[in-house]
Order: C-alpha cells, then structure tokens, then sequence
C-alpha cells in the first residue's frame, strides 16, 4: 500500500481515472446545459462564462456533451472488460487445468483465431453486418477482449498450477473447480486486474474509433469519437471543437494506461513474496 | 508386523515437449523398476543425490501422480491410478510435507484457513467451533499459537512455515506421512527443531513415515531401513545401521565417503 502511495504513474494514472469517473457519475444527475439542447444563434461559440468550452454547430454546450460522453467511453470500457474478463479468465483457467486435452487445443486455438483477425477492422464488419450502435460495438470490443483475457488466465494459471499449494490442496481432498476457486482465482486475480485496466483503455479508444467513424454511439447520444468527427468539418473555424474532445479521449487512455502500468509494478509477482 | 505400503514394480516417466506435432515423443525415465515395503510404525529413509526420481517417488506415495506401470498399495488396497473420487478417502490417511515451505502454503490464505481445508473435506460434519478448537491444538502441538490463525504465510519464518506445513498435513491424523526433503530448505539450527517435532509427533499420532533426503546424516539418525536411490531405480535397501556401517553397493560407498564428517 506504501509503494502504491510513492509510484508516480499509478498516482496520476489513478487521479486521472478518478476524475473521470467523477464527471461522467456527476453527468448522471448535472451537467451545465443539457446537451442535446440545439441553439441556432449560439452556433459555433468559443468558450465564455456560460458555454464553458464553447458550442458545436448546432449551438449545443461542448462541455455537457463531453461529460454525457464520459459516462459512454465508461460504460463501454466497463461492459466490454467485463465480458473479456470473465469468459476470458474461466476459459483460459480450465485450458490451463486441462492442459494438453482437446479441450485446451480447441479453446485456444478458437482464441487464436480471433486472436489472428485486426481488432477494429473486424468489429467494423461486425458492426456492418448486424448494424451499427452502441450495443453492437460493445460485444464486439469485448469479444476481441475475450482472447487477450484467455491468454493471460490460462498463462497466470499454468504458473500457479506448478506450485507446490496447489499438490496440497489435491492432497487435502480438494477437487478441481475448488482449487481453482479457492487457489487460483486469488494468485492471479491482481495480474487480471492489470490487464483489465489496461484493456479498459483501449476499449475505450475502440469506442471511439467505432464511433468517428459512425458506426458505434449513435446520434443523439453524445460520444467523443463522434464529435471528433463532427469537428472535422469546422476544423478552421472552430479548431477547439476537435480539440476538446481529442483531449478526453487521449487523456482518459493515458489514465487507464499509467493505472495499469503502475498497478503492474505494484502486483509484480516477483516482489509478491514479501 | 503388517505393511502400511506395498510398492510394487513401479515405473513412471514425464514426456518432454514435443519438436513439432508430428514428432515422436521422448520421455525422461524418472523412477524404474521400484519395489519395496514400509512396516506400520516405521521410518523408512530414502537417499539419493538430486535428479535419483526422489520427488517423483514422493508423488508416486501419495496418488498425486499415476504411474506408468506398477502399484502402490495403501494397507493392501491399490491407490495408484484411483480416480479422485474413489482416492477421497485414502487422502486423509496419506499426506505429504513439501520441501520449500514458502511454496506449499497458499499466500493468499490466512494459515487458519489453510489448516481448515484439509479437515473441511475429511470431516464436513464439525461445526465452526469444533473446527477451530482442532486447528488451536494443533497450532499448539507445533509449537504456535491461536495468534497464527489470522496470519498470512509471508510473515513466518521458513521453520515456522514447515511447522505449519506439518499441522495442516496432520490436522486430519493420517496413518502415513511422505516428507519430501522436509528440512533441507532450512537453516541447520531449525533442522533439528522440525526433526525432533516429527519424531514427537510419529509416535503421538502413530504414523508410519517415509523421509526423503540427500543428506546421509539425517537419514541415518531417523531412519529404520534406508533405500538408495540412484537414476530411478534401488541400488541398495537395508537395515539403517548395517547399511551405512557396511555399505555393499558401490554408489552406497562413494556417498557414505561423500559425507562429511563432524
């Protein structure tokens, strides 16, 4: 806990998440204007006392937008981890268990397979082919999540599985799934959560990328990679406007990235003896 | 005297990795031909120097591991090969102490838990209380207290942690105890301690003990027969004091001469 306090990029990498997570929970209940709220006469304002980073074309309030954004990269980081992680971790703690079987063999080299295609090029074509949106981007960016988790578990494990703990616990009667549970899921569970947050960031670029191109958010929710998008149009007039969302976008991985970075050296196994 | 292990023409190899898929596997021969028999309430000792198929033997004991060829048979009744299910109850009856007692207890897992698991399975039926109170005896009995209950693996000694290790081994009372090298990970001052305690603790629980080591002197203090080990197979078995007084095999002789002397 004392080195988590001294280590700089878990420090920042931590305050940034944190902030972010604060504005888009506060953009549940406030934001400045409400931000689909069109407003013809205040179109492509710069930042002033009301309209804090200015307005977009159609006149509405940068700064509730990307607040209300926040709230989408997160959900989508959060929605996309979360099924990366978890059918990731169980599929490659039981390739790991049964290591060598046709069960290991077929797991792994599925993984590997989706493993093989480019991620965003192949959730485009997901995304074409069951139609764009919020929700189809989410399942897709998590199932590319799916084998980058599977490799992780199924390594972690294999490493866990060799220790001597573990032919204890088969000595004290133990079966296979409580070994796994009781045993294994703990000794892992920190490199997991690396990889998570680590993973969280480029969830969240993934969504943005979907979404610049406009197959991921769909109007009139508001998302980062969108707006960048919209920006692109008025980038001489209004260069802010692709600015500040640039910014959420490039600042929010950078976060999850320190975070994890940090956390890695924190949870490194070779230190986790002491 | 009856045998409480029967070791019968016991074989085991590991597959090394294959070159490629079509390759022929290869193996490592790592115990071959072995056969001998431990009496109820006895020690036997068995030497040999790094790489002699000592720990695969160890793991051969005590079904962790199912040999290639061959048996072992617990009270005259096979448990090489066993399915779990069916070695269920055999497990509280055999148990193990490791060599590095920094690998063999969980560091995720408070030491009172640690020792509950093995009773947990063997004895469903004791309530929290019964539980506890059983664990404090035997924390006791090892030369600890109540207070390690709560604590993690990490913050004992390497003694300490061996004296854990062998609490939660007899928490459920076994009738045969395979020790892997149970001292050789520690400093010589706490040998004698975590030798002595095993002793102690033989005759209280009447256990039957295999101990496997490299180190002639102890074997030699504890044990009743002594089996040397050599590439996997026995080069030479018999009586402790007659076998290291007058050795027969030749690789007897050269460890025997390999010793120091104090």
């Amino acid at each position: 806990m004392r080195r988590a306090l001294r280590h700089p990029s878990f420090l920042i990498g931590a305050s940034l998440s944190a902030v972010i997570v604060f504005i888009a929970l506060v953009s549940l209940v406030w934001t400045p204007h409400d931000p689909g709220q069109m407003r013809i006469l205040s179109r492509l304002k710069p930042p002033d006392a009301s309209f804090w980073l200015g307005t977009d074309q159609f006149g509405r309030d940068i700064a509730s937008m990307l607040m209300v954004g926040a709230r989408n990269a997160l959900l989508v980081g959060l929605v996309a981890v979360g099924i990366g992680f978890t059918f990731g971790s169980v599929l490659g703690m039981l390739a790991a268990r049964f290591e060598g079987s046709l069960l290991d063999d077929v797991v792994m080299r599925a993984l590997d397979f989706v493993f093989a295609f480019p991620a965003v090029l192949t959730a485009i074509l997901i995304l074409t082919l069951f139609g764009p949106g919020l929700v189809n981007a989410v399942l897709a960016i998590g199932l590319f999540n799916i084998p980058v988790f599977a490799r992780q578990a199924r390594g972690a494990t294999l490493q866990v599985m060799t220790r001597d703990f573990i032919r204890a616990a088969r000595l004290a009667g133990c079966g296979t799934a409580s070994i796994l549970v009781r045993h294994v899921v703990p000794n892992i569970l920190g490199l997991m959560i690396v990889q998570a947050s680590t993973q969280f960031a480029l969830a969240i670029l993934a969504e943005a990328g979907l979404s610049y191109l406009g197959i991921g958010t769909q109007p009139p929710n508001p998302s980062w990679g969108r707006m960048l998008n919209d920006a692109q149009t008025f980038l001489a007039r209004a260069p802010l406007l692709a600015i500040f969302p640039g910014m959420a976008i490039a600042l929010s991985v950078l976060a999850f990235n320190l975070l994890g970075d940090g956390l890695r050296d924190i949870i490194d196994p070779r230190l986790k003896e002491r | 005297m009856s045998a409480i292990l029967d070791v019968v023409d016991l074989h085991h190899r590991y597959p090394l990795p294959r070159d490629g898929i079509f390759a022929q596997r290869q193996y490592v021969q790592a115990v071959e031909g072995l056969s001998f028999a431990l009496e109820e309430g006895k020690i036997l000792g068995i030497v040999g120097e790094s790489g002699s198929g000592k720990s695969t033997l160890a793991r051969l004991l005590v079904a962790l591991e199912t040999p290639q060829r061959g048996e072992v048979r617990f009270r005259g009744e096979r448990i090489s090969g066993l399915r779990e299910a069916r070695l269920r109850p055999f497990r509280r009856q055999i148990q193990m102490i490791f060599q590095d007692p920094f690998g063999s207890l969980d560091p995720r897992m408070r030491i009172g838990a640690s020792i509950a698991e093995p009773l947990g399975v063997a004895e469903p039926g004791l309530d929290v209380a019964g539980r506890r109170r059983r664990i404090v005896a035997m924390l006791e009995r090892v030369g600890l207290g109540e207070g390690a209950m709560m604590r993690y693996p990490h913050q004992f000694s390497g003694g300490q942690r061996q004296r854990i290790a062998i609490a939660r081994a007899l928490i459920t009372h076994p009738k045969l105890l395979v020790a892997d090298e149970p001292v050789s990970a520690l400093d010589v001052s706490v040998q004698a301690q975590i030798l002595n305690l095993l002793l102690d603790l033989k005759l209280e629980f009447g256990l039957s003990l295999v101990f496997i080591s490299h180190d002639l002197g102890i074997v030699r203090y504890l044990s009743d027969r002594v089996i040397v080990m050599q590439h996997g197979k026995v080069v030479e078995e018999g009586e402790s004091e007659a076998l290291f007084s007058r050795p027969a095999a030749a690789y007897t002789k050269t460890l025997i001469a390999a010793m120091p002397r104090l």
